[in-house]
C-alpha cells in the first residue's frame, strides 16, 4: 500500500493532491466516523422517543438539527488537531500557499456534511418507509408535497453547512480550544434560533437590521421547505440564502486571516 | 547551498534572532549549541519559512520568505517534536509526504521500524514516535535536514542507527542543521559547530578549527615540582598547581621549556589539555556573558 501526495508541483495538482491527503487524514480519523453514528443514533433515537409523523419525516427525525452541531464538532477538531499534534509545521513548510491548506480543509469538512445530509436523507426514507403511511405526494403544508419539503430541508441543511463550517474554522482559530468551538456549537443548535427570535420580539423596530444577526441563518434549514418561517426569520428566499453565503464569505475571509497571522 | 544572511527574526514585537549570517554547504554536518532559550528553534523556524524575519535566506540561490517556500521541497525537518498523526500508522504518516515507495522502505528499515510501522502511531512509545519522525525528516532524499533535539527519547542502538544514518546521508551530500544539548552526540558527528547565545551567533567554525582555538590549557609534569615552582614563579608565569601537575598558558610553552632545560629540570609531560568540548562552550558561554555585562 503506498500513496503519493506530494509528487506534482503545478498549481492544480496541488490543489489535488491537498485535497486527497486531507481527505485521506479526514478518513482516518475516529471523529469522522464517530459523527455518522452519532447523527444515526440520534435520528433513532428520536423516533423511539417523540411521536412519529410527517413533521419528523421534513426535519428527518432531528438530523436538520444535529448535523450542524456535528459539523462544529468535527470540523473544529480537524483543524485543532493539525496543531495538537505539530503537524502544522510540515503542512505549512512544505506549501507555499497557506490559502490552500484552508481551503483544502474546509473542502473535505464540506463534502462530509453532505455525506450526513445523504446519510440522514436515506435514512428518512427508510424510516418513513416502515413507520409511516403518508405517501411522498401528500399535500402537506400550502399544496406542498412531503417530497419537495423535504427537499427543501436538504438544501437548506447543504448550504447552513457551508456556514457552519466556516463558522467553526473562523471559531477555532480564534479560540483555538476545540472543546469551547463545540460548546459554542451546541448553544447555537439549540438557544441560537430561539435568541433571535427573542431578540426580534423584544425590539420589533430593529427588525430590519436584527433580521441580519448570524443567529438568524438556520432558518435557512425550514425555510427552504417551509416558506412560512418567513414570517419568522423575517428574511425572504433568496435573502435568507444571500445571508448564509455572504456570512459563509466573511467567516472564510477572518477565519484565513487569522489562521495566516497565527504562530506555530 | 544555504545563505543566512543578516537575519533578524521577530515574534510578535520581540525579536528573537539577531543579525544572524552563516552558510551550509552540501555535506556538512552542523552543530547548533546553545543554552535554553537561546534561539535555537527560532532560528530553524526560520529558515523553514515560519516565523516572521528580514535579511535573506537563500537555498540553491531560490530565496526562501515567509510566503515563498518553493525553495524548501528538499528540505527535511523535524522541529522540537515529532509531527505525527496519531490515527495513522507509521507507514501511512511516511506515506504522506513519500515519493518514492522504496525509499520509505529503505528507511523504515535502517531505522528498525518494521515491526511496527504498521501499527496506529498513538500507541508508540516516546522513541519510537521520535525515529518515526526522524525518518520523516529523512525521506526524499533531502539536501538539506534539520534536526532539533534529535536524539531526544533514543535508545542507545538506536542513537547509533541515527548516528550512522546521518554520517551516510552526508557522505552523499546532504547537508544536516542539528541542535542538541548532548554535546557529546554532537560532537560525535558534527563537521561544524555554530554556538548561539541570546539570539546571536557567537561562533561558526569548522569542528577541527574550534577545538585548535580554545584549547585553554597545557598540562605540565616535571621530574621535580618544587624546582617549577621556584622558576615559573620567578619568570612571572601563571600556572596553577594541583598534586604533581601544573596547567599553564599555551602561550608560554615554549619559555617553559626553555627555562627548565636551562636549569635541567625534565619535561615528563606537556600535553595540551583537551579541555572537553562542553568545558569550551561553557567557558565561551561565560566570557560572553561577562562581555555582555560589559557593554550594559
Ligand atoms: N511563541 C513564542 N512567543 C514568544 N516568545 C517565544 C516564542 N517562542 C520562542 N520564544 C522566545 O524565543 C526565545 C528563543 O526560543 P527558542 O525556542 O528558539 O529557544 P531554544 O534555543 O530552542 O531553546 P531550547 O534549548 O530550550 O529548545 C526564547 O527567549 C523564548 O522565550
Ligand atoms: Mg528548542
Amino acid at each position: 500500500m503506498s500513496f503519493n501526495f506530494y509528487i506534482n508541483n503545478g498549481v492544480v495538482t496541488s490543489i489535488m493532491t491537498s485535497l486527497r491527503a486531507e481527505l485521506f487524514k479526514f478518513n482516518h480519523q475516529r471523529s469522522a466516523l464517530a459523527g455518522i453514528l452519532i447523527l444515526i443514533l440520534l435520528m433513532v433515537y428520536s423516533v423511539l422517543t417523540t411521536k412519529v409523523d410527517s413533521t419528523q419525516v421534513i426535519f428527518e427525525f432531528g438530523a436538520v438539527q444535529w448535523i450542524p452541531i456535528i459539523m462544529i464538532a468535527v470540523g473544529s477538531t480537524f483543524f485543532a488537531m493539525e496543531y495538537q499534534n505539530r503537524t502544522i509545521l510540515i503542512l505549512l513548510y512544505k506549501n507555499t500557499k497557506r490559502w490552500q491548506i484552508y481551503w483544502a480543509k474546509l473542502m473535505i469538512v464540506w463534502l462530509y456534511s453532505l455525506v450526513l445530509t445523504v446519510i440522514a436523507t436515506l435514512l428518512t426514507i427508510v424510516l418513513k418507509f416502515l413507520l409511516i403511511r403518508t405517501p411522498w405526494s401528500a399535500l402537506i403544508s400550502k399544496h406542498q408535497t412531503l417530497l419537495t419539503l423535504l427537499t427543501g430541508n436538504v438544501i437548506g441543511t447543504v448550504i447552513y453547512a457551508l456556514f457552519i463550517v466556516t463558522l467553526s474554522f473562523m471559531l477555532i482559530m480564534l479560540i483555538k480550544i476545540n472543546v469551547a468551538v463545540i460548546g459554542i456549537g451546541l448553544a447555537l443548535g439549540f438557544l441560537g434560533a430561539g435568541i433571535s427570535v427573542a431578540l426580534m420580539g423584544a425590539f420589533t423596530s430593529l427588525i430590519p437590521i436584527l433580521r441580519w444577526n448570524p443567529l438568524n441563518m438556520i432558518f435557512i434549514t425550514q425555510q427552504l421547505a417551509n416558506p412560512a418561517y418567513a414570517a419568522v426569520s423575517h428574511l425572504s428566499f433568496f435573502e435568507i440564502i444571500g445571508g448564509n453565503l455572504s456570512y459563509a464569505a466573511i467567516f472564510i475571509i477572518l477565519g484565513y486571516g487569522l489562521f495566516k497571522k497565527r504562530r506555530i | 547551498m544555504l545563505v543566512v544572511q543578516n537575519v533578524n527574526t521577530y515574534i510578535g514585537r520581540k525579536q528573537i534572532i539577531t543579525d544572524a549570517t552563516f552558510k551550509i554547504h552540501p555535506g556538512n554536518i552542523i552543530g547548533l549549541i546553545g543554552p535554553n532559550g537561546a534561539g535555537k528553534t527560532t532560528l530553524m523556524k526560520t529558515i523553514l519559512g515560519l516565523t516572521k524575519f528580514d535579511g535573506q535566506i537563500r537555498l540553491n540561490q531560490t530565496t526562501v520568505t515567509e510566503n515563498q517556500h518553493a525553495a524548501l521541497i528538499n528540505v527535511g525537518a523535524l522541529i522540537e517534536h515529532p509531527a505525527i498523526y496519531p490515527f495513522l500508522t507509521g507507514q501511512q504518516n511516511l506515506a504522506l509526504y513519500a515519493h518514492d515507495p522504496a525509499d520509505c522502505q529503505r528507511l523504515i528499515s535502517k531505522l528498525e521500524m518494521t515491526a511496527y510501522i504498521h501499527d496506529q502511531a498513538k500507541g508508540y512509545s516516546l522513541g519510537m514516535k521520535q525515529k518515526l519522525g526522524i525518518a520523516i525528516a529523512l525521506l526524499n532524499n533531502p539536501q538539506l535536514v534539520i534536526l532539533d533535539e534529535p536524539m531526544n527519547g533514543l535508545d542507545v542502538e538506536a542513537t547509533i542507527g541515527v548516528r550512522r544514518l546521518i554520517h551516510q546521508y552526508a557522505a552523499q551530500g546532504t547537508a544536516f542543521l542539528i541542535s542538541s544539548h548532548i554535546l557529546s552526540e554532537l560532537q560525535k558527528v558534527m563537521t561544524q559547530v555554530i554556538l548561539i547565545n541570546h539570539g546571536r551567533i557567537i561562533v561558526d567554525q569548522p569542528i577541527a578549527e574550534f577545538e585548535q582555538l580554545h584549547h585553554q590549557a597545557y598540562r605540565l609534569h616535571t621530574e621535580n615540582s618544587q624546582l617549577t615552582v621556584k622558576f615559573l614563579s620567578r619568570h612571572h608565569i601563571q600556572y596553577t598547581l594541583d598534586g604533581g601537575t601544573f596547567q599553564v598558558n599555551p602561550k608560554n610553552i615554549f619559555e617553559i621549556q626553555d627555562i627548565l632545560s636551562a636549569q635541567h629540570v625534565h619535561l615528563k609531560e606537556l600535553t595540551p589539555i583537551s579541555s572537553s568540548f562542553e568545558q569550551i562552550v561553557v567557558q565561551l558561554l561565560h566570557q560572553q556573558r561577562g562581555g555582555d555585562q560589559h557593554h550594559d
